[in-house]
């Protein structure tokens, strides 16, 4: 079966994404800054916000005719308000978040083009719609991924490639493991569908970007759960 | 023998006649690839750059990096004409962008 690329593909919803791609039969090739010796697929160390690391990591695939997808779910956050952020912070979020995406889909593009055509799957969050206090900087770089996705969407749509966008509520992973529960709650009570979304629901979303059915599915920003 | 420059431009004019379906007496390497005088969509563009970048790897033995910075400039770029990016694609591999 064909390869898809996972960022961020050690844990969270990269390494739920990747798991499943896997148990489907495909070849995995999940980038990671630190590896991960038990992942049931192909691991390469890879800093998703340097453009080198990203070339480096993934050289061996720009010539490719066999890869199906990217999924880019490398992002880091950081809940704090912006007068209170680093500089240092403020720079690594929009390098990992926005730059990370862009030079993922830079590399990847010419070998999805070669390959007849594929799926691009970005993720943003639900702190964009809302304007969440607190998460300005990590809402700034993920409004960012839906506005290079919706154009680059355009650049790809003749080559058969799907670009779209996942915004989900919170999920259970890491990323949210320090922010309070009642926090969450409030922030789920706000979707169209309060209910805290798992990640085999995210998966649904992406199992329907990556099948025959989505194809003509590009350009779109999907709010899991509503927004 | 290595390839020469006409040999390369010779190659670009032939897939850029494949891309847009025109007689390949049609292109030259004064034809113009970006900006308003543009022989080809943007689609097009990208499909010759797939070829050059195999034409490089396969036949040159180097690697072609399409992103990088004089690309941007229409003034200065390599992608400004089939002459010029033949030229690049040769200056490469005499300066030794090996694989």
């Amino acid at each position: 079966m064909s390869a898809v690329v996972v960022t961020g593909a050690s844990r969270g919803l990269g390494r739920c994404c990747a798991e499943r791609l896997a148990a489907l039969g495909h070849r995995v090739i999940g980038l990671a800054r630190t590896g991960s010796a038990d992942a049931p697929f192909e691991m390469r160390t890879c800093n998703v916000g340097d453009a080198a690391s990203v070339k480096e990591a993934l050289a061996d695939l720009r010539r490719s005719t066999d890869v199906f997808a990217l999924i880019n779910a490398a992002g880091i956050a950081s809940m704090n308000l912006l007068m209170t952020t680093p500089i240092s912070t403020i720079q690594r979020i929009v390098e990992v978040n926005l730059l990370g995406t862009i030079y993922c889909c830079q590399a990847v593009a010419p070998a999805l083009i070669r390959s007849g055509g594929g799926r691009i799957v970005n993720f943003s969050t639900i702190a964009v719609a809302l304007g969440l206090a607190g998460e300005s900087v990590y809402a700034a770089s993920k409004a960012g991924v839906e506005g290079f996705s919706r154009a680059f969407a355009r650049e790809m749509a003749g080559f058969g490639v799907t670009v779209n966008v996942i915004a989900p509520g919170p999920i259970d992973t890491g990323l949210i493991a320090k922010v309070p529960r009642d926090k969450i709650q409030a922030i789920v009570e706000r979707q169209v569908v309060p209910v805290q979304a798992t990640p085999e629901d995210l998966w649904n979303v992406v199992s329907l970007l990556l099948s025959p059915e989505g194809r003509m599915i590009s350009g779109q920003v999907l709010h899991l759960g509503g927004a | 023998m290595g390839v020469e420059l006409q040999e390369i431009a010779d190659f670009l004019c032939r897939e850029l006649a494949s891309i847009t379906g025109r007689p390949v007496e049609s292109f030259s390497e004064q034809s113009a690839l970006i900006g308003a005088r543009t022989e080809v969509s943007s689609r097009g563009f990208v499909e010759l750059l797939l070829a050059a970048e195999d034409f490089a790897n396969e036949r040159l033995g180097i690697q072609f990096d399409w992103a990088s910075d004089s690309a941007m400039s229409e003034a200065r770029s390599h992608f400004r004409t089939i002459g010029s990016l033949a030229n690049h694609l040769l200056s490469l591999s005499r300066s030794g962008s090996a694989l």
